[in-house]
């Protein structure tokens, strides 16, 4: 015993703290035991699908265990007496791990269709194999985790390059392609200098708050105000979450990271990283609600919506003129980012307000719907781009005729991101256009957002009916059928028929199962920064600091 | 007069900033991006290990450097195995030559 | 309010052909099924006349049929809760009354015929599959009836969707040689405008001291109507419902279509195979007209007298637009095409003058212009099935080889033309009275200006009949096969009802209709229609 003497004065978290932190425990194990395994073993590609396919097993059966022990309580938190809390876990925290590990098994089942369909070594058909690519996949998903799962900004500093570092290596997985080679290298150098800006924005708002626990900082903003070099440092953090989300300025990478990666990869940075980067965007502007006075939330809603509305026009625009399929989904992932980030610009109102929840149940369910959407659109591609060895549009012709059972789902996907009735993508697109409805009531400038989405929408129909004018209308008699994976079919079928139940039977009890995981973040928020008020002693507040820097310690 | 203050490591933290902002945006060798970026990192380190002794009553800043001390290692070391990649495709690293994806 | 389920049967029936369609073998037997499903949903529709029946009722039947205010007599009514929404429900909220009643009956029976007019699908020479284009046109069906059943917004919405995918692909895979760059057109058109009605959909819930999606409440609901037709309620600095019309008439204006919306119709018509340009022009074309009388109309009346002046321009405008563009057109198809963009040029005028005898004469256009243009339509598919070309010029003295043809399709053209006696004679007829009673000033001119296009109709069919069927027959037209039993059997109804809808307008539409259409005016105020009733004993009802 004496030998954890030394311990004893040391905060340790209890087993059921740990317990709501089982998915992320599980995924670091997957990931040890995966490197370890490969030493012991060899590098064998089915046993890295296996473990990675065990963990998110894993991380599903936590998050409903989880679930379970925050649904009584507003959240928990990993929290050391007397200080502020690095990691929570509510509601909101586990939808998107349960949307992250749904969404990694589905990636691992891309990669084994496209395995198991023999790999014929066409220029597009990349093999990320090797144990490493699942390794890089899960631990990138362990900083997605945790990038929606935390109120402190080091911590989510952390957590993005925990994210990005291995998608940068995903990107080049395919060591013969160039355009891997390309992609990676825009990829890290722009993910590495947005990064530093965060960092630096990171360090102004320690020196200027005395803390990086975001609660106490909204709270010392509601008492004292924003400082003018608050806002810069505000934004320059954000730099590095609109990196994740790829808006606009910083969606630069996204489509040559789309079109140079994998279709994995891209696949999987197009739903994962997006979704990672909203979480923690809502996190933050949740937070600047309860007692924040308007002066300070709303400009950062305007600043949000205003960023949200340029990065879905111009995401909409660019993809207008693409020939590269893949490259075209990325613009549209672009473009769909900024349509949820329009839900995050709805300023949060005083505490226990109602507006908030219907803003944060829309992102929740747009994510889960685009999800099933580019899922089926990026494994359509995959699909295409295997057998024909080319991702561009004219790979797709006739498809209407040589593959059927592609043709139609991925039509119905790409009527589905359209956002036409009685598709999944509708309702999606409903619930967020309700939810700013629902805000306009205080905040009438958000009819403006209600317009550049729907007139987004009806530019990017012609986008969309491209692939679809190239599946049916175009054809050439002197192709052949197409010989498609039953597994890529299954995929492909199985998100078109979830669009088409989502769409019409199931369209209000998503919106249900969304409000319920979004109760939490919006309860808690208010809630911490009370709870943070009384943490905010250590120095007189914002104003002044840098001004009269003479003072010593 | 002639102590240093809280002040001066600010504007050294800036001027680094400034500098590594620049060279990010001048250079066109992924390797020298790469050095701005760190030079970012250093200013943004430099701020929080000053703010920490100066302002602050424990030694979060000094922590939170640390931890950005890792990040840049980690990055550099994920974006030097990149740029080789590149490399090996296409005999150097000027990023203006990465020219197969646009549009 | 009655309940009932057969509507819902009109709008599944033909969802259910179509997935049947999918499935069963061989060609033929999906032939048979799409027509079974069509023809029985047409048989189906036919029981809804048992609600409006007007015979044998004695004195007091308008009162009735169609209960005392708009909304207050809803026939075969189903009222399912759908999606739970803050405070209210989205409901599957479907039912019919005057307004729809006919409509309904168009569409199961243009329907029925256009597909009959589908059989000969292999010689279009597309050589595409048989089996989802009858699965397409039944899904079409679902979404039409749909639209006009519909009675709470969001459903509206959703089925006015609905119709936009199957009428893409089918105009886009079994279209003409422009076919994709008409059915891409179509298609961003209509949902451009549909965007604009999801903002107008989402306002309305969101401005509403009641909150609800349903389409009776917000016309019927005088705190509604107080908020959204108030000076001070105001939408991002305009006036609230300035702003809403304006979105909802762009949305039903694409559809109509209205100058200067107008331009895809057109290229979708010479486009689109024979059977889609019948359901194009006779149904599709008539949901505009249909939302403006359910939605914008009763629920923003304000705002649409305050547009009245603007709204009969456009009308005038599309009126003699469309005449003198159909007089310059050589290709057949799109002659009656712009013909069709004169006709519903008339609709519009009726509807702006906001009395109950431009609302009669508008409906009673749509009906009849859902007869005639689908007739014409067709009457142009079985020549281009014949010659392969549809160059007015090129043709002459089909009359001569083709007799029985000939005499319908010069009974189809003057029922266009409104030659009286025929159907579209007292649609027209009906409007033109009724704006030159309207209680506007500027109403007297318009009516004038809008009687020249009576002319340049004429003008135009006659010239068109001399050149295509009159005259000395041309060598490479004699040996043309008269019409097919088929034909004859699809062109008989339509030659029907244009001769009954033209002799006994009173009998075969107005009582149908009347009674919801004054209800409907009365939502407008009392000033508006005294002077509709003026108007409707001057015209001797």
């Amino acid at each position: 015993m004496t030998m954890f003497a030394p311990l004893a004065g040391i905060w340790m978290p209890s087993p059921q703290d740990l317990r709501l932190f089982g998915a992320e425990l599980s995924l670091v194990a997957a990931i040890v035991a995966l490197l370890v395994l490969s030493m012991l073993f060899g590098r064998s590609e089915r046993l890295g699908a296996g473990v990675a396919l065990a963990a998110a097993v894993a991380v599903i059966f936590f998050c409903r265990d989880a679930a379970g022990l925050v649904d009584t309580g507003a959240r928990a938190a990993l929290t050391p007496p007397g200080a502020a809390s690095m990691l929570v876990a509510d509601r909101f925290t586990v939808f998107f791990k349960l949307l992250l590990a749904l969404f990694l098994a589905t990636i691992i089942w891309l990669w084994m269709t496209g395995a198991a369909a023999g790999r014929t070594g066409g220029e597009v058909r990349p093999v990320p194999a090797g144990p490493e690519f699942f390794v890089l996949l899960l631990t990138s998903m362990l900083g997605m985790s945790l990038m929606v799962a935390t109120p402190n900004l080091l911590v989510m500093m952390i957590a993005v390059e925990t994210a990005s570092l291995p998608s940068y290596m995903l990107a080049a997985s395919d060591r013969r392609s160039r355009a891997g080679a390309e992609a990676a290298l825009k990829y890290v150098l722009f993910g590495a200098t947005t990064a530093a800006v965060m960092a630096y924005g990171l360090s102004l708002l320690f020196g200027l708050f005395g803390t990086l626990d975001l609660p106490a900082i909204a709270a010392a903003v509601s008492v004292k105000g924003m400082p003018a070099l608050g806002w810069i440092a505000m934004a320059a953090f954000l730099v590095g979450v609109a990196f994740k989300i790829s808006a606009v300025p910083l969606h630069f990478w996204c489509p040559d990271v789309f079109e140079g990666a994998p279709v994995e990869v891209a696949t999987w940075l197009s739903v994962a990283s997006k979704a990672a980067g909203l979480g923690l965007l809502l996190r933050i502007v949740a937070a600047f609600g309860g007692d924040v006075p308007a002066t300070i939330a709303l400009p950062l809603a305007w600043g949000v919506g205003l960023v949200a509305a340029a990065t879905c026009t111009l995401g909409n625009l660019a993809a207008l003129r693409q020939e590269s399929v893949k490259r075209m989904l990325a613009y549209s992932s672009i473009a769909h980012a900024g349509y949820m980030m329009m839900a995050a610009a709805i300023p949060p109102a005083a505490a226990g307000d109602a507006t908030v929840r219907p803003a944060m149940a829309a992102i929740v369910s747009y994510l889960f719907v685009y999800l099933l959407m580019n899922l089926g659109a990026f494994g359509v591609t995959a699909m295409v781009a295997w057998s024909q060895g080319s991702d561009r549009l004219a790979a797709f012709t006739g498809l209407g005729r040589r593959a059927p059972w592609l043709a139609v789902p991925m039509s119905i996907c790409l009527f589905s991101l359209v956002g036409l009735p009685p598709l999944a993508g509708f309702a999606a697109k409903w619930w967020l256009l309700a939810a700013l409805g629902q805000g306009a009531d205080r905040h009438s400038w958000l009819w403006w957002l209600v317009f550049v989405a729907v007139i987004n929408t009806a530019v990017s129909l012609y986008y969309y009916v491209r692939v679809i004018r190239q599946m049916f209308l175009a054809d050439d008699e002197r192709l052949e059928r197409l010989a498609v994976p039953v597994g890529g079919l299954a995929l492909a079928n199985g998100c078109a028929v979830l669009l088409l139940l989502l769409g019409t039977v199931a369209f209000g009890l998503m919106r249900d199962r969304s409000l319920a995981y979004a109760a939490c973040l919006a309860r808690a928020a208010p809630e911490s920064v009370v709870a943070a008020q009384d943490r905010l002693a250590w120095n007189g507040g914002p104003e002044g600091m840098v001004v009269n820097g003479a003072d010593r310690p | 007069m002639g102590s240093i203050t809280l002040m001066h490591y600010l504007v050294l933290g800036a001027l680094l900033f400034c500098c590594g902002l620049l060279t990010m945006v001048v250079k066109r060798n992924a390797v020298g991006i790469l050095i701005g970026v760190e030079l970012v990192l250093n200013a943004a380190n430099v701020n929080l290990v000053a703010f920490g002794r100066y302002r602050g009553a424990g030694i979060d800043g000094q922590a939170a450097a640390l931890f950005v001390i890792v990040l840049a290692a980690a990055e550099a070391a994920v974006a030097i195995a990149i740029f080789m990649n590149f490399y090996r495709h296409l005999t150097t690293v000027d990023v203006d030559r990465g020219d197969l994806l646009r549009g | 309010m009655e309940h009932g389920n057969l509507l819902n049967l009109l709008i599944f029936l033909p969802a259910v052909g179509a997935v049947l369609c999918l499935i069963v073998p061989g060609t033929r037997t999906v032939k048979v099924v799409a027509t079974a499903t069509t023809a029985l949903v047409m048989l189906l529709s036919l029981g809804l006349f048992r609600h409006f029946a007007w015979w044998g009722r004695g004195d007091g039947w308008q009162e009735a049929v169609f209960g005392g205010t708009y909304g207050e007599r809803l026939y075969e009514v189903t009222r399912l809760d759908w999606i739970r929404l803050d405070g209210t429900t989205i409901q599957y909220f479907v039912g019919i009354d005057g307004l729809s009643f006919p409509l309904v009956i168009l569409t199961t029976l243009i329907t029925f015929l256009a597909c009959l007019a589908s059989w000969n699908i292999e010689s279009w020479k597309v050589g595409r599959g048989v089996r989802g284009y009858f699965a397409l046109f039944l899904l079409l069906e679902t979404g039409m009836i749909g639209v006009f059943c519909a009675l709470d917004f969001f459903l509206f919405y959703v089925f006015w969707e609905v119709m936009l995918l199957p009428m893409y692909f089918l105009i886009g895979v079994w279209g003409g040689p422009r076919r994709e760059y008409a059915a891409i057109k179509f298609f961003l058109y209509t949902l451009a405008g549909s965007v604009l009605m999801l903002v107008v959909l989402l306002a309305f819930h969101f401005y509403s001291p009641v909150r609800t999606f349903d389409l009776i409440e917000m016309a019927v609901n005088d705190r509604i109507a107080a908020v959204f037709n108030a000076e001070t309620t105001s939408f991002l600095g305009w006036k609230f419902a300035t702003a809403m019309f304006v979105f909802l008439f762009i949305g039903f204006a694409i559809k109509i279509p209205v100058f200067p919306f107008h331009t895809w119709l057109p290229d979708a018509h010479v486009e689109a195979p024979t059977p889609i340009s019948m359901i194009l022009a006779g149904i599709l074309l008539k949901m505009g007209a249909y939302g403006l009388l359910r939605i914008s109309y009763p629920i923003l009346p304000a705002a649409a007298e305050h547009f009245a002046y603007a709204l009969a321009v456009l009308g005038v405008i599309n009126i003699l637009y469309g005449a003198l563009c159909a007089m310059a057109q050589t290709d057949f198809k799109r002659l009656v095409a712009y013909s069709s963009i004169s006709h519903m040029g008339y609709v519009l005028l009726g509807i702006a003058i906001m009395t109950a005898a431009g609302l009669q004469g508008a409906m009673f256009q749509v009906i009849a212009h859902g007869i005639s243009s689908p007739m014409c339509f067709f009457l142009v598919g079985v020549l281009y099935d014949r010659a392969h070309h549809r160059e007015i010029d090129r043709f002459g003295g089909l009359w001569l080889s083709m007799p029985v043809y000939g005499s319908l399709a010069t009974l189809g053209f003057f029922a266009s033309l409104g030659l009286p006696g025929l159907c579209g004679f007292i649609g027209e007829f009906w409007v033109l009275v009724a704006t030159f009673s309207a209680p506007f000033a500027w109403a007297r001119p318009m009516a004038v200006l809008a009687a020249v296009g009576v002319v340049l109709t004429a003008g135009y069919i006659l010239w068109m009949l001399q050149r295509v069927y009159l005259g000395p027959a041309r060598p490479e037209y004699e040996s043309f096969p008269e019409v097919t039993g088929r034909e004859v059997f699809i062109l008989t109804p339509m030659a029907v009802l244009a001769v009954a809808l033209g002799i006994l307008p009173q009998q075969t539409l107005f009582n149908f209709m009347n009674g919801t259409l004054e209800q409907i005016c009365e939502l407008y105020g009392d000033g508006v229609s005294m002077m509709a009733s003026v108007a409707g004993m001057c015209l001797g009802r």
